[in-house]
């Protein structure tokens, strides 16, 4: 009896218990109170070795312990499957990491390493925790920089950095292998060599990118992945058709959904030093929307001719005077987390980027209904192609001057832009720009931006 | 370095989970047919403490919270049970509450058990510990340890339970007073 009680025990808790065996475990459990004493030792003694044996496995939580778990008397156990008790005990303390997820949980794969503005941090299991600091460290999850003015970096344990730079979102893992997803945004990296055969690998929605060492800078949309290598290789696949690139340091390419857009390695031209908007262009704007100057003027036109107040050839003819006047559109800002804004990313042209120097200024030509102030801000890298800083300057509703109408153009020495951490934007490349006023009813258009030198 | 602020309730939580958690997953691994299992309905077990703690008041005795907590295990189990019964060789729903009852009652036992186990471990000879503890490793078995090592998975498997019986065996006697 005692034996036959220890086998079916031994197979409940194997997994290999037969129906008709269950059936007899149940039987002798809920009739004798003494075999189920027996039958909790057994459990427990089970458990126990089970316990001992995840905390024995717990350092080889890579690939190179289970080679040598391979040549040991009795093999390890299948690969990816390891998880301590403790482990499991982490995993469910980490959702309650909203108050404290520095204690137990998932195993950590990096630190930030700097910070600015709004980071959200949303771990494996759906936990969410807003107030991130430098110095946090993090299991794998999703970063997501909520705001134009906000950045991260992420540091890897390798020593391998990661900036991204808002808004953006990126999940990050590194199981034995490096992994982003990027959803949206500028991401930049700085990658440690990686181990051979496992590269670490950025997805976006238009790209898949391999990464064995090098730094590079990636702009990930909703259609368009654009990537500037600038050491080492990344080798690019276009995600529409298979396609795939090698680019080299001093190159990049952009990979579209849309197969009709060239997908090629460029070399990047000298750095321009000035630059104009180009708000009609889709791709240059990243916040805000773009409105031609007589949109508001046909809607009314047209609304005029269905009520009878005027034919429709001295509603052509008042449209066709507006249009020797003005051909001039706006960009309209959109709300967002740091109020009423526009942005734009600096495209200093296909091959070129923009360099910032001691003499260049910001011209903003634009109208703004409100009476409120306004903040300008700057994304620049360093001219060796990371992620550098986030500068911006402010004005107020009297010294922005605005007309009666609510125009206003607005000068800035580059110079005079504030980091929000260290540095300085002089001698920097701009990434993007960015204008947004207080409140999300403000009613910023902008008509223009210019980055000139005298 | 700094941190997010802690908050003192969330300290005492996981002071407490982190102190009971062994028997609380003694506890739930008696009644569920796998490891996987387990970690499944821990993982649920240790949200749903914290969902629930502000109940939890702390009594006298020194084991508060693990009884506290067997009660969220115990429905956690059978929430599990439920969910997985149609496809899987399960216990019935009274012969878990029967086993929890008796699981609860002796888990100070089973902690003495625990602690005496390390130390019969050692009395095994270093390829009978590493085969014992292979097979209770996660994701592995006896046939697949017996197919990774060319054996007979039947020859292996009585060699694991013997195994077994010598550990339950000292466990006994080391605890009955009697040495090993």
């Amino acid at each position: 009896m005692k034996n036959e009680l220890a086998d079916l025990t031994r197979a409940f808790a194997d997994g290999t218990i037969s129906e008709s065996g269950l059936r007899q475990l149940e039987a002798i459990l809920q009739r004798d109170p003494a075999a189920r004493e027996e039958y909790l030792r057994e459990m427990n003694l089970i458990d126990a070795l089970e316990e001992r044996s995840a905390a024995e496995q717990a350092p080889g939580e890579n690939p190179k312990a289970t080679v040598q778990a391979d040549s040991r008397p009795f093999p390890g156990p299948l690969p990816g499957l390891r998880w301590s008790s403790l482990a499991v005990l982490a995993a469910s303390l980490l959702v309650l990491a909203s108050l404290a997820w520095s204690g137990p949980g998932h195993p950590a794969i990096g630190t930030v390493s700097e910070l600015q503005g709004t980071v959200r941090w949303t771990g494996q299991d759906g936990i969410v925790v807003d107030r991130l600091a430098t110095g946090d460290s993090l299991p794998g999850g999703t970063l997501t920089v909520l705001s134009a003015d906000s950045w991260v970096t992420f540091r890897f344990d390798d020593g391998s950095e990661v900036t991204l730079s808002g808004e953006a979102e990126a999940v990050l893992s590194d199981r034995n292998q490096k992994q982003v997803h990027l959803g949206k945004g500028r991401f930049s990296a700085e990658i440690q060599p990686q181990p051979a055969g496992f590269p670490m690998i950025v997805r976006t929605p238009a790209a898949e990118i391999q990464v064995l060492g090098t730094q590079f800078n990636l702009t990930a949309g909703a259609t368009e992945t654009g990537l500037a290598v600038n050491q080492g290789q990344v080798r690019i696949r276009r995600t529409s058709d298979g396609k795939v690139l090698d680019v080299p340091a001093g190159h990049q390419a952009t990979a579209s959904l849309d197969l009709a857009e060239e997908f090629a390695v460029q070399r990047r031209g000298p750095d321009l030093t000035v630059w104009q908007s180009d708000l009609e262009n889709d791709r240059d704007v990243m916040h805000g929307y773009w409105k031609p100057a007589l949109y508001e003027l046909g809607i009314k036109l047209k609304q005029a001719v269905t009520s009878g107040e005027l034919s429709e050839a001295e509603a052509l003819a008042r449209y066709k005077t507006a249009v020797r006047l003005n051909n001039q559109g706006s960009v309209r800002a959109k709300p967002s987390a740091i109020g009423c804004l526009v942005w734009l990313n600096v495209n200093a042209g296909d091959q070129s980027q923009l360099l910032l120097t001691g003499q260049s200024r910001i011209r903003i030509t634009g109208r703004l209904r409100d009476s409120g102030g306004l903040e300008t801000g700057i994304s620049t890298g360093t001219a060796g192609g990371g992620f550098s800083g986030k500068y911006r300057c402010k004005i107020s509703a009297e010294k922005l001057n605005r007309s009666a109408g609510g125009d206003f153009q607005w000068v800035i020495d580059v110079a005079d832009l504030l980091p929000q951490g260290d540095g300085t934007p002089i001698g920097t490349l701009a990434h993007d720009w960015w204008c947004v006023a207080d409140s999300n009813t403000a009613g910023l258009e902008i008509f223009r931006v210019e980055i000139l030198e005298p | 370095m700094s941190r997010p602020p802690i908050n003192d309730r969330y300290e005492q939580f996981v002071a407490l989970f982190a102190r009971h958690e062994r028997a609380i997953r003694g506890f739930v691994r008696s009644m569920l047919p796998s490891l996987q299992d387990a970690d499944d309905v821990m993982q649920e077990t240790g949200l749903a403490c914290w969902h629930k703690f502000s109940d939890f008041r702390e009594g006298d005795t020194p084991d508060g919270f693990f009884r506290w907590a067997c009660v969220i295990a115990r429905f956690e189990v059978r929430k599990h049970r439920r969910k997985c019964a149609r496809d899987r060789l399960v216990l019935s729903e009274e012969t878990i509450h029967l086993l929890a009852i008796d699981a609860e009652a002796r888990a100070a036992t089973a902690e003495q058990e625990r602690q005496v186990l390390e130390e019969c471990l050692l009395t095994l000879s270093p390829p009978d510990q590493q085969l014992v503890l292979s097979v209770h490793t996660r994701g592995s078995s006896v046939a697949e340890i017996a197919r990774q090592l060319k054996r007979n998975v039947r020859r292996l498997y009585s060699r694991v339970n013997a195994l077994r019986d010598i550990l339950g065996e000292c466990v006994r006697q080391k605890l009955a007073g009697g040495g090993a």
